[in-house]
């Protein structure tokens, strides 16, 4: 892992286009500020890994859609 | 065209593929898309990978299951071009339990569909209020407006699932 120092206000940029920006030390909190192009997502790590977990999950279902409605008490409409 | 699943061969017209500029996390592979829907009156639908046939995602309009929700989409449809309210459509991937049954709804990563350009992007919302599982239980049939059921972006995005024989 390359571990850098930065100061206040200072930035890493990762490739030409992602840049991270030092924007405030409180405490143990730091806020950085990210700016990367749109095709690139930007995700919190515990987040991101909650949805892709839950996304496995979901994939893994063999239910179809009619059945679900079904046994959650829908009827079809004819 | 032909899409194959793991329930046979479904056609689905080519113009109705959606493709995920912003993966849905997990399968950032997977690109191309078809909606299928469940049904009439059914508020499920298929979201089957065009490319995969082992990877469809069960899907709902996530107002269908949490009426009260209204995340903040502006800088979203900003990016990805929704100018039009009919252009806009969302939907959340359902995570089903079948023994006990139990279902739950992805109400902080919905998948963001440009209905016109037929792109779509999962994206991680920042609002805590919405859950990555909110449990659902019970669909009544009164909760299903029929009038605006089904929302109308979906809908044009949705193609009848045509079973093909074989």
């Amino acid at each position: 892992m390359l571990i850098l120092t930065r100061r206040l206000g200072e930035k890493v940029m990762i490739g030409d286009a992602v840049s991270i920006t030092i924007l405030e030390i409180r405490g143990n909190q730091v806020k950085i500020g990210i700016e990367a192009p749109r095709e690139v997502p930007v995700h919190r790590e515990e987040v991101y890994r909650l949805v892709k977990e839950q996304n496995e999950l979901a994939a893994a279902v063999i239910m179809d859609p009619l059945s679900v409605w079904q046994r959650m008490g829908g009827k079809e409409r004819k | 065209m032909r899409v194959k699943t793991r329930y046979g061969d479904w056609e689905i017209e080519e113009e109705k593929i959606i493709f995920m500029e912003g993966p849905i996390l997990g399968f950032e592979k997977i690109r191309r898309y078809a909606l299928l829907s469940g049904g009439a009156g059914v508020p499920f639908y298929w979201l089957q990978a065009v490319d995969e046939p082992a990877v469809a995602f069960l899907v709902v309009e996530p107002k269908v299951v949490c009426p009260a929700y209204d995340p903040d989409l502006k800088r979203i449809c900003g990016e990805m071009e929704i100018f039009e309210e009919d252009d806009l459509a969302l939907l959340s991937i359902l995570t089903i339990r079948e023994h006990p049954f139990s279902a739950s709804v992805n109400l902080r990563a919905p998948l963001v569909l440009n209905v016109r350009t037929k792109k779509g992007r999962q994206i991680v919302l920042e609002d805590e209020r919405f859950p990555v599982r909110y449990a659902i239980e019970v669909i009544k049939a009164k909760d299903t407006p029929s009038d605006s059921f089904p929302p109308k972006g979906i809908e044009s995005l949705a193609g009848e699932i045509v079973k093909h024989c074989g």
